[in-house]
């Protein structure tokens, strides 16, 4: 048995003012009796007998010194030893990202971690400290290392859920920061969360981690991707791709709305395959501005049943450097919200290229690539880490990355290619299409930069001919400008800030959540300003001087909707399986000695209006 | 009381005995050995006490057996004594010789007292019965005139 509150006996010092007080407050009543030999001669025989009898002659100084020592006890909290032993000191992290709002357990999966939490803080020693961090797209430290029980419970309370994204490294950081000093004999990190976030390269050199897995099993209907097309020729509709997804063991019918501008326009009733995604397609007559769709079904995550799409209708500029290709310069006509001016690779200088917000290069590569966006059609940059070692002969796709911007939609089986360079790619490479042999077509970046390549010269191929030719140059492009603070701002994400380029003579700007607050950010004219709180998915408005801009939040992150719970975590080189439960907190024995503390006052209560008998 | 012999005698010795008050401290022995030494002839003695002598009561009664006289030993203890109600912590005083003594009265002590108390009567019974001493117990809120005549005649000592 150990005392979480060892100082508790110090109460023990009690004893002293009560026998003081037994001695000094002793008042005997004088009673007159015919002899007092025969008292005398019992009380020697009795003191003979025992040798603690003075002592024994008041019961009541020995229940009350009892007394006292069981509310000490009580007080000390005595405790069994848990089955594991928490270091001394302790950093909680818990996840509040979009998926641990599902409700696959009740009421929620951050309640439930929350609740995990303080069963951790429960099942620790009192003198150990305690540091609380809640994550999800970045850390935020709740409560500083702290031995006070009752805050650090009420700290673990006020963690909200959010709408975002899960980053864990950043918590795992400054844990480790936290507890690696000399100042503690032993330390712990324990995460709970679902277990849906990156590897994690970081070595935690020694400090022990428990990963408490929260969450069960899922069905969740959430839309994955949303993608609005303007209308391939004259006549032709609007089309809203939505690419949808069945987190769940078996297939759902879910309704799914379409809303343009505010108003329903369409409902579909999509049978969903947990196997696959599966693409939604509503077709619009009119230009629409905003379009929402909105799965209606009830599941167990909700912030992934809804998205927006604000359809630009200001053109991305395109350059293409090309000697002459009727199916790109085509593909690019068809390409949404673009105008395409064309050049020769000669031509091609920096100045040029910069003045564009991508540029399409076919076939041949310029001197001097500056800091840009590029989609390259056979050519491979001589960047760093990416190495064309010899030629594939008739390389057949055998896989594609169907969840990428650039590669969803697109369908690559039974593409004919006649050769294709043999490549071997860095890190910061995605590998969008691949053969047996190794990659052929691929997503590079770094910084600012961006570029999309397709290894193999497309008129070595019959790609040209094929539906999936201009559907890529379109995603191609639409994922190239993407997150271009300059002009485009692609597919911001609930909890990232909002960066804001200022305009010439423009010194602030008023942004409006979805939640209808709004907030005026200043900054110097032509420079940047960030809006920070974008905790919210849906429709930000950004109001200039001369214009409003909408901006569409959406979460569209399959890892946060799918909730599925690790059971292991990596952190470097090693490996932590989930536990479903925290050891139980230790149980406390306070609660009986306070009851027999009660049970003694009462016996005083007895004794002392019968005072007889009990010897 | 000076010693008084004859039937006609007996309601005054009684009468003064029930008026009489206790005072004073007692020397069991030193009181009957005069006595004793003082009235050789043949009679009837009557010793009444509560024998609460610290000294003991054989050497006192030894000299009652001097000559040929019937010997009547009554013991009397009041209720207090032979069932003592007190309880707590206690300032015990000596009605005789004003010694105090400080008690906390316990169920032990009390099963102590009554263990004595019951030695003390049991061994002056004893003592009584093996020498032909009559013995009485008698409490103190038994008159003590009837009791005596009655005794006496039950046990033939008078007729």
């Amino acid at each position: 048995m150990t005392f979480l509150n060892p100082w508790a006996f110090l109460g023990l010092l009690a004893w002293g003012p009560i026998i003081l007080l037994y001695f000094l407050k002793l008042k005997r009543v004088r009673v007159t009796v015919p002899s007092t030999w025969l008292w005398q001669r019992s009380i020697q025989d009795l003191r003979v007998n025992a040798p603690f009898q003075k002592l024994r002659k008041s019961l009541l100084l020995i229940v009350q010194l009892l007394l006292v020592a069981i509310a000490v006890l009580a007080l000390a909290r005595p405790s069994g030893s848990p089955t594991v032993s928490f270091g001394k000191g302790v950093v909680i992290l818990i996840d509040r990202s979009a998926s641990m709002s599902a409700k696959d357990v009740s009421p929620s999966r951050l309640e439930k971690a929350k609740e995990l939490a303080k069963e951790v803080v429960r099942g620790l020693e009192s003198n150990d400290q305690i540091m609380v961090i809640s994550f999800s797209n970045r850390a935020q430290v709740v409560e500083p290392l702290s031995t006070d029980r009752r805050q650090i419970e009420k700290a673990i309370d006020s963690i909200e859920p959010t709408n975002t994204t899960t980053h864990v490294g950043e918590a795992l950081q400054m844990a480790l920061s936290a507890v690696r000093t000399p100042a503690f004999r032993t330390s712990e990190i324990v995460i709970l969360s679902d277990g849906q976030f990156e590897p994690i390269s970081i070595q935690t050199e020694g400090v022990p981690i428990r990963y408490v897995a929260v969450g069960g099993k899922i069905r969740n209907a959430a839309i994955t991707a949303l993608d609005v097309r303007k209308p391939s020729g004259p006549g032709e509709p609007w089309v809203v791709f939505a690419q949808m997804d069945a987190f769940a063991e078996a297939a759902m019918e879910v309704p799914v709305e379409l809303y343009v501008d505010g108003k329903l326009k369409s409902v579909k009733n999509v049978k969903l395959d947990p196997k696959a995604p599966q693409a939604v397609i509503f077709e619009l007559k009119e230009t629409p501005t905003l379009v929402d769709v909105r799965m209606t079904a009830e599941d167990d995550l909700a912030v992934d049943n809804r998205a927006w799409a604000v359809v630009r209708h200001k053109p991305t500029k395109v350059l293409l450097v090309s000697g002459g290709n009727f199916f790109l310069e085509k593909a690019l006509a068809q390409a949404p919200d673009c105008s395409v001016d064309k050049t020769t690779v000669d031509k091609a200088t920096p100045g040029l290229l910069t003045a564009y917000d991508a540029v399409v290069l076919d076939g041949d590569l310029p001197k001097e690539l500056p800091e840009g966006r590029y989609l390259m059609l056979g050519a491979v940059p001589g960047w760093e880490g990416i190495k064309d070692t010899g030629k594939l002969e008739a390389p057949a796709v055998v896989d594609w990355d169907r969840r990428h911007r650039v590669t969803r939609f697109i369908n690559f089986s039974g593409l004919a290619i006649a050769t294709a360079p043999r490549l071997q790619l860095p890190a910061n490479a995605t590998v969008l299409a691949e053969a047996q042999e190794g990659p052929l077509i691929f997503a590079w970046q770094k910084n600012q930069m961006r570029a999309v390549v397709v290894g193999f010269k497309v008129w070595d191929s019959d790609w040209p001919l094929r539906l999936s030719f201009p559907l890529m140059i379109a995603n191609a492009l639409d994922w190239l400008r993407a997150d271009d603070v300059s002009e485009w701002r692609g597919h911001p994400v609930p909890g990232e800030p909002l960066k804001i380029r200022l305009g010439p003579d423009e010194t602030s700007v008023v942004v409006t959540a979805s939640d209808g607050k709004s907030e005026k950010l200043e900054g110097k004219a032509s420079g940047e300003v960030s809006y920070m709180r974008t905790d919210l998915p849906g429709v930000y408005t950004i109001k200039r001087a001369t214009e409003e801009e909408a901006v569409a939040l959406n979460l569209l992150d399959p890892n946060e909707s799918c909730g599925k719970v690790k059971d292991q975590l990596k952190f470097g080189d090693e490996k932590v399986q989930a536990q479903k439960q925290v050891p139980p907190p230790r149980q406390e024995g306070w609660k009986w000695f306070a009851w027999a503390a009660l049970a003694i006052l009462l016996a005083e209560w007895w004794i002392y209006h019968r005072r007889i008998e009990i010897f | 009381m000076p010693a008084k012999r004859g039937k006609q005698n007996l309601g005054r010795v009684l009468d003064f005995l029930d008026a009489l008050q206790p005072s004073g401290e007692t020397d069991l022995e030193k009181g009957l050995k005069a006595f004793s030494l003082r009235n050789s002839r043949p009679g009837i003695k009557i010793v009444i006490s509560d024998f609460l002598d610290k000294s003991g009561h054989e050497n006192a009664l030894k000299w009652t057996q001097r000559g040929t006289s019937e010997v009547v030993v009554l013991q009397v203890l009041s209720p207090q004594e032979v069932k003592p109600e007190i309880v707590g912590d206690l300032a015990l005083v000596d009605s005789e010789d004003g010694m105090m003594e400080e008690v906390s009265i316990t169920g032990s002590l009390l099963k102590k007292y009554q263990e004595n108390l019951q030695a003390l009567c049991g061994g002056l019974r004893d003592y009584c019965k093996i020498r032909g001493l009559v013995y009485f117990f008698v409490q103190t809120k038994t008159a003590l005139a009837p009791l005596i005549m009655n005794s006496l005649r039950q046990r033939g000592v008078v007729k």
